[in-house]
């Protein structure tokens, strides 16, 4: 990697800036023990970019060739955004759909049926990608 | 320096990931978003936790009365729509992971360096963020805590990685894109497609959960955490009573609010006498550090006017402390400006009745500009300072 001199300039004092900030955090952690649990909170930090890293994304590129190589050429690119949508939705609401925070004392926290709401998004996203991909369809012929 | 073989497996392998849209341009486009969203993010948080635990040199304003709603509304807002913004950012970069050599130079070094907890960060604060709001705990640290200290850490990656970006971002930004990624074909999406798909997920979750604090779109928010206008006398709860231990203290017919500490004359005023005193009105969010905020009517004294019983003048901090017998939460600090504040009030009543036991009956402090956290609970004393 190349780089013209002003912009390696620009490198180093982020890179000194930056790396003051991450040291400050880590102060912070420290300095903040009784709160942080440390040892408790690196495996969390560092199980979040091994999940991520070395399960999720190897996982999603296996599971993106696999389908790639079963679905008609047409379909692809339709059927690829609306797996996008559909799995960040799915991800992201998890936590909610399952109840893990549900508690008997306050019924105002959580109230919402999570599975029937994913459920709706799914399916007009779906409806979305079906009258898209048809749309394009019948551009084409 | 030995050069290292190339492994010629797995990820390493040539032509191990095909897709066009593992390029410079997309990832320049997704990082400038990623990289705002997070600095609204830090800013919104470090702002929260400085109104929580202010440093000497900061005050917190009781005006404008909505604004604490609105900064801590987009950070959970923001936060939420960052979830696919970081997902398809780093799936357009992870080829580099596996890249030939690994290290190239120091700077190289400097920089993959700083991807750790650039890509830890970035994972932690949005998975910790999205289970804290969903209520869920499945780890042993305190939350603010862990989260807030995360967030330096990423935000310091975050300063590296632009520097050793600013070049690439530039470049990438003022460049057109080739015709054949700009149309979507039979076999993949094309750039703007995937894009648009990215930006659209973060848009419908958006619309499916900001009603947690823009009523308006109140109705559509089925995937919020909570909605404004469900719970006890119409709007939702934290902390029950249950789970404060408050169950009997609170309900004691012996119940009176102590006034204590940096006063003329203490106070000791039972509930009688607290609703016989000059009952002032106000129309005040309750703001969640959690996202979520419902507009109520409450009724009570002004902590001005018992501060003004008790022989206080202005200026004074006041701690207000709760019948809850432990919690980081049972006591909050009201800085002068807020102790000060007609509006800041010792309510006895909200929406048209008395206090239900889970918003802090028989009195709670609710003030404007405040953190809900903030706003006490099963008042038992406050103290001048």
């Amino acid at each position: 990697m190349t780089v013209p001199t002003p912009t390696r300039r620009a490198f180093w004092i982020c890179a000194a800036l930056g790396w003051l900030v991450i040291g400050y955090g880590i102060w912070g952690l420290i300095d903040n023990a009784n709160r942080t649990n440390p040892g408790q909170w690196i495996r969390w930090f560092a199980g979040s970019l091994i999940a991520h890293d070395l399960v999720v994304a190897p996982l999603t590129f296996a599971f993106g060739a696999f389908l790639a190589s079963r679905t008609p050429r047409g379909l692809r690119a339709s059927f690829q955004a609306g797996l996008i949508v559909s799995a960040i939705f799915v991800l992201t609401t998890w936590p909610l759909v399952r109840g893990y925070g549900l508690k008997a004392d306050n019924p105002s926290a959580l109230p919402n049926n999570y599975l029937a709401g994913l459920v709706m998004v799914l399916v007009v996203v779906w409806l979305v990608v079906v009258v898209v991909t048809v749309r394009n369809w019948k551009r084409r012929t | 320096m030995r050069v290292l073989p190339r492994p010629r497996r797995g990820p390493f392998k040539d032509g191990a990931f095909t897709s066009p849209l593992h390029s410079p341009r997309t990832a320049a486009l997704l990082g400038i978003a990623l990289g705002t969203a997070f600095t609204i993010c830090f800013l919104t948080g470090v702002l929260s936790h400085f109104i929580q635990q202010p440093p000497v040199w900061f005050t917190w304003p009781s005006r404008p009365a909505g604004l604490y709603r609105v900064t801590q509304g987009l950070h959970v807002a923001t936060g939420i729509a960052s979830i696919p913004l970081l997902l398809g950012k780093l799936w357009t970069v992870y080829p580099r992971l596996w890249q030939w050599p690994p290290l190239e130079n120091l700077t190289h070094l400097v920089e993959r360096l700083s991807l750790f907890p650039l890509v830890a960060g970035s994972v932690f604060l949005l998975f910790t963020g999205i289970a804290n709001i969903s209520l869920w705990y499945p780890w042993q640290f305190f939350f603010p805590a862990g989260h807030y200290w995360a967030s330096w850490l990423t935000m310091g990656a975050l300063i590296v990685h632009l520097g050793a970006k600013l070049a690439i971002v530039r470049d990438e930004v003022t460049r057109r894109d080739p015709a054949e990624l700009q149309a979507t074909t039979d076999t993949a999406l094309s750039r703007r497609g995937f894009l648009g798909v990215i930006a659209g997920t973060a848009s419908v979750l958006t619309l499916t959960t900001i009603g947690q604090t823009l009523s308006p779109l109140n109705r559509l928010a089925v995937l919020a955490p909570r909605r404004p206008d469900v719970g006890p006398q119409g709007f939702p709860v934290n902390k029950s009573a249950a789970s404060a231990m408050v169950l009997e203290s609170a309900r004691d017919a012996g119940y009176s609010l102590k006034v204590t500490g940096l006063v003329e004359r203490e106070l000791s005023l039972s509930l009688d006498e607290l609703g016989a005193l000059r009952q002032s009105r106000a129309t005040l969010p309750i703001s969640c550090v959690e996202g979520w905020s419902a507009t109520v009517d409450w009724e009570g004294i002004a902590v001005r006017e018992i501060l003004e019983l008790a022989g206080v003048g202005t200026g004074h901090s006041v701690r207000v402390e709760s019948l809850q017998p432990d919690g980081l939460y049972r006591a909050s600090v009201l800085n002068p400006s807020h102790a000060d504040d007609p509006d800041t009030l010792l309510a006895l009543r909200c929406n048209g009745g008395a206090l239900h036991l889970d918003h802090g009956y028989p009195v709670r402090l609710i003030g404007p500009n405040r953190p809900g956290v903030m706003q006490t609970k099963w008042v038992k004393e406050l103290i001048v300072l």
